[in-house]
């Protein structure tokens, strides 16, 4: 799970990538510096970390782990569900609007329950409940004014 | 404290929000897994529709009662619920196996609640004397302060001083995204005008968080650790707890003192006190060969630690308006949405807003108790709650709370985004903490940092000029000298000895 | 709204007081003025919680609720010096079910370049607020009146610094358009941006910057405590709670005065019947006892204009504010 090598690598490309597009930032009236200060600080402490844990161990150390998780277990099972759940939520932004926030809701908090492993009788019946009690509190109680995409002819 | 105070933290509504937020933290805190820091970012959408004072009292609830609460798996289970539980996990999870899982989580209940009160009292005390000092900042102490905060918080950080390094440069980056404050030139935008004002806060935090939590929790999957069996009586429980206390109150003083001492350096907060504290405990101890064994000492130490850190924070937030740890970074998002800015003229503006702090703390570390007992009596049965049906509500939560602060879908984006760099983040050992101080000391050192050179021309000797910056400016520059040896000593221990163990772990 | 020239302005502030004083200043034919929201109407604000233009824009929605009888949301879309909120304000459906309130911004970011967004991407409703800048520095300030501060100005440009807002913000277009106007370079006292009133005033006590021109109702309070001196409003009426602060209109040469304004507005193509019901529906809300006295606790005037004075006013303000930005050398 732990690969300094390849973290370090990325974090050095995406240094660099932000320091080229500060570079073409205009700079203040009569400084040296302007917006691009920052960013290009940001970028080269980026570059220099990036190459200090990529390349400065020999990536042979492993890190403390700061989670308060026990150890994960491995599998490509258990490496899909998270990028599964991402997708959800992908789905989630791309069809909030469009479906409404009652139906993509619905369907997200769903499609998380099966992702959880629950059935799909048990994510339904989780995912109802959940859907009105949040349209109440955020709906009606806290005024959030979600979007009714295709319910939007039922809206109050 | 004025009447007015004290009829507004009474107040049905401020009684009840305090009631149910104290519920609440107690039950993420209770939730392995489920950060104090999490909870706040959850409840701030709602805080964010709230009176400001009432919403303030519902943060300071809910961050004492969620790192207390933190002990409950830890002892039942040995996963620390909070980071901050994580320095005495090993002691409370043997005691528990011996059978005294109750007596302990007394202990430890009763030593954060005075913990929490002496830190509170001292706030308090430090706070208003700090401010009249710091009515005179201007920009450029203003800015030295910020990067004192941004050092402090990889100073202390748990994580290898390189790793450390790149979650506070990407969290600088993340700051810089948005219209800059001194020419208005758009950066990293790509012309999305929702993008104009930087990354959104709450938003991040949530993604950070929350987000990173459910996918490290689908990761893990559904095995559920057995808690261990209670075994003791409510009564008998109670009385061992007490004879603990009253053996341990030198303990419990010291490190409630110095656990607000550590809480109040911005950038640290109720973890590393723990820790410290904790560490501080057993060189003192007459018996430190029993740390880690299953030895209450240490308990009391860290328990009481980390709740009066909770005060502690608040100083740097309230007078500088810097915030103390991740929490009241958040708070200080809540103050500014609410149209407060912290800063040392909250304590002549809005007196209210602080003595409704104080109050606020007074009254959740009191109300912790009684919800303190109810989740010790029922802890078995809280701490087994299926992940399957906690993680869809905690998602959707996230979601709609994210939504609920931008109204619109890049609130959306931005969890996703952040979410999935929390999750690679953690899971590759780069701590998040300094991540989060970066996105929101980045913007306040650049924005200091920009309008002094536009007043001072250029001329960058300005920022020793005023005798506070030049004294402030002198400490952060020895404490980047003191980073600098560190990380110098940690690669050369590292081509020394290339063994797994870490000794960037600090206090052990 | 501003303008360079006093009788532009007394032209303008009689139209005001002629309108306050009709009765039902509407010109449409009022049978048409009908329609009737069936849920919630979401009412954007784009600035924060706790300025002005979110009070004003709170306190009205509360009232076209009980008016209307449906919920009126209010969203604050915050960020990009007014960019967001104002953007979202335009491209919002024109069913009547997104309004806003949009302020003197729309009137100048176009001019700084931050969006091609004019205020004629908006459906103008109503005016519902105006406030004018005034010129304040620390009580214990070498300066005592507006124009010994210019003549230091004059003869040492660029050694004293001001603050309020952004970087082209309409404090910072007050100030220099100020200077401008009696003759100075628009940058003799230099600009420092900050993200507020409040920002602003903190660094001004804090000795900072030697001046701040905020809304003068924002800096009240520091002025009632004796921190701060206001050494001119930069208005032709005085404001009731400090009514012995000079006016710009009488001390100054130019008679410099400005205001900024926020004003209820629909996206753009709002169809005429919901425009006008709305026109309606605030008038009411405006002349109401609550509104009042909404207005006498925050210190400022009550004020109101129909769409199309309103419409006129922001096509006027537009032209006069890019002549501002233009001479200060920030137009893009």
């Amino acid at each position: 799970m732990c690969n300094d090598r390849l973290s370090g690598s990325l974090l050095v490309l995406f240094g660099a990538l932000v320091l080229w597009r500060a570079s073409t930032f205009p700079s203040l009236a009569g400084l040296e510096y302007g917006p691009g200060l920052f960013p290009s600080i940001a970028a080269i402490g980026l570059i220099v970390c990036g190459a200090l844990i990529g390349f400065g161990s020999r990536g042979r150390r492993k890190a403390p782990s700061t989670s308060t998780m026990p150890p994960q277990q491995t599998g490509w099972r258990m490496a899909a569900r998270p990028m599964a759940l991402l997708i959800v939520i992908l789905g989630y932004g791309l069809l909030l609007d469009l479906l409404g926030f009652h139906i993509a809701s619905f369907m997200a908090v769903s499609a998380t329950a099966l992702i959880f492993g629950m059935r799909a009788g048990g994510a339904v019946l989780l995912a109802l409940p959940l859907v009105i009690g949040v349209h109440l509190l955020f709906y009606s109680l806290l005024r959030v004014p979600l979007p009714w995409g295709l319910l939007t002819p039922m809206a109050w | 404290m004025s009447a007015s105070t004290l009829t507004s933290l009474f107040s049905p509504a401020s009684l009840t929000v305090i009631a149910a937020c104290t519920l609440y933290g107690t039950f993420i805190g209770a939730m392995p897994g489920l950060t104090a820091t999490m909870a706040v970012a959850l409840l701030v959408p709602f805080t964010y529709f709230m009176d400001p004072l009432i919403a303030i009292s519902a943060i300071v609830a809910t961050t004492t009662t969620a790192i207390f609460a933190g002990d409950v798996p830890g002892t039942l289970m040995r996963i620390p619920g909070t980071p901050a539980s994580a320095a005495y996990v090993e002691d409370a999870y043997r005691l528990s196996r011996a059978g005294r899982s109750r007596s302990t989580l007394m202990v430890s209940l009763f030593a954060a609640c005075i913990g929490g009160l002496v830190g509170v009292a001292l706030l308090a005390l430090i706070a208003p004397q700090l401010a009249r000092v710091a009515v005179q900042f201007s920009s450029f102490e203003t800015f030295w302060l910020a990067c004192l905060g941004l050092s402090c918080a990889v100073l202390t950080s748990n994580g290898s001083v390189a790793k450390s390094f790149s979650s506070l440069f990407l969290g600088l980056f993340i700051a810089t995204i948005g219209i800059d404050v001194a020419v208005g030139h758009p950066r990293f935008t790509f012309g999305n005008y929702e993008l104009f004002d930087g990354i959104s806060f709450i938003p991040a935090i949530i993604g950070l968080f929350a987000l990173s939590e459910i996918l490290r929790s689908a990761q893990i999957g559904h095995r559920d650790q057995p808690a261990n069996a209670v075994q003791e009586s409510f009564s008998k429980a109670l009385h061992e707890a007490a004879l603990v206390l009253r053996r341990f109150k030198r303990n419990i003083a010291r490190s409630s003192v110095l656990g607000t001492l550590i809480g109040a350096l911005p950038g640290a907060g109720a973890d590393i006190a723990a820790w410290i504290c904790y560490a501080i405990s057993r060189r003192f101890s007459r018996h430190p060969e029993r740390y880690g064994t299953g030895y209450i000492e240490g308990v009391t130490d860290g328990g009481s630690a980390n709740n009066a850190a909770i005060g502690g924070a608040w100083t740097p937030a309230l007078v500088f308006g810097i915030p103390g740890d991740s929490v009241t970074a958040i708070a200080i998002g809540i103050l500014l949405l609410n149209g407060m800015s912290p800063g040392p003229q909250i304590f002549t503006e809005s007196p209210e807003l602080v003595h409704t702090l104080y109050g606020a703390f007074a009254l959740s570390n009191l109300a912790m108790i009684p919800a303190g007992l109810l989740v010790i009596m029922a802890s078995s049965q809280v701490v087994r709650i299926p992940r399957r049906v906690l993680m869809p509500c905690v998602l959707l939560f996230s979601l709609v709370g994210a939504y609920a602060i931008t109204n619109s879908v890049i609130a959306i984006w931005t969890v996703l985004a952040l979410g999935a760099l929390g999750y690679a983040m953690e899971a590759n050992g780069f701590p998040l903490a300094p991540a989060i101080l970066g996105i929101v000391l980045g913007t306040i050192v650049e924005e200091n940092f920009m309008t002094s050179m536009m007043k001072a021309q250029g001329d960058l000797l300005a920022f020793f000029d005023r005798p506070w910056a030049a004294a402030l400016g002198t400490l952060t520059l020895l404490l980047w000298a003191l980073l600098l040896t560190r990380g110098i000593y940690e690669s050369v221990q590292r081509r020394r000895y290339p063994s797994p163990s870490s000794e960037t772990e600090t206090y052990p | 709204m501003m303008s360079t020239n006093s009788t532009t302005m007394m032209t303008i502030s009689l139209a005001l007081w002629a309108s306050l004083a009709a009765t039902s200043a509407s010109a449409d034919n009022p049978e048409t003025c009908h329609w009737q929201p069936e849920r919630a109407v979401t009412f954007i604000v784009p600035w924060g919680t706790g300025g002005g233009t979110d009070a004003n824009a709170r306190r009205l929605a509360s009232l076209l609720e009980e008016e209307m009888g449906v919920p009126f949301n209010v969203v604050n879309r915050t960020g990009g010096n007014g960019v967001v909120g104002h953007t979202s304000l335009a491209r919002g459906k024109p069913d009547g079910y997104t309004i806003g309130a949009a302020t003197v911004e729309i009137d100048t970011m176009h001019w700084l370049g931050l969006t091609p967004l004019t205020y004629q991407d908006i459906t103008p409703i109503a005016l519902i607020n105006r406030s004018s800048p005034g010129v304040v520095v620390q009580n214990n300030s070498p300066y005592e009146t507006l124009d010994a501060l210019l003549d230091e100005a004059r003869q040492n440009p660029g050694e004293l610094t001001a603050s309020g807002t952004a970087q082209g913000g309409i404090w910072h277009l007050a100030l220099a358009g100020m200077l401008k106007a009696e003759g100075l370079a628009p940058d003799a006292i230099r600009w420092i941006p900050s993200q507020g009133a409040g920002p602003a005033l903190k660094e001004l006590m804090a000795g900072g910057i030697d001046v701040a021109t905020p809304s003068l109702a924002e800096a009240r309070n520091l002025i009632e405590q004796g921190e701060l001196k206001a050494l001119g409003y930069m208005s032709d009426t005085p404001m009731a709670q400090l009514p012995e602060v000079p006016l710009t209109a009488d001390t100054l040469e130019s008679g410099w005065t400005l205001s900024a304004f926020v004003t209820v507005s629909g996206p753009d193509g709002l169809p005429d019947e919901i425009a006008c019901t709305y026109e309606q529906a605030i008038e009411t809300a405006i002349n109401s006892e609550a509104w009042a006295e909404f207005k006498r606790s925050s210190g400022t005037q009550v004020v109101f204009e129909n769409r199309h004075e309103t419409a006129q006013l922001l096509a006027e303000a537009d032209r006069q504010l890019g002549e501002v930005v233009e001479a200060i050398g920030l137009a893009k």
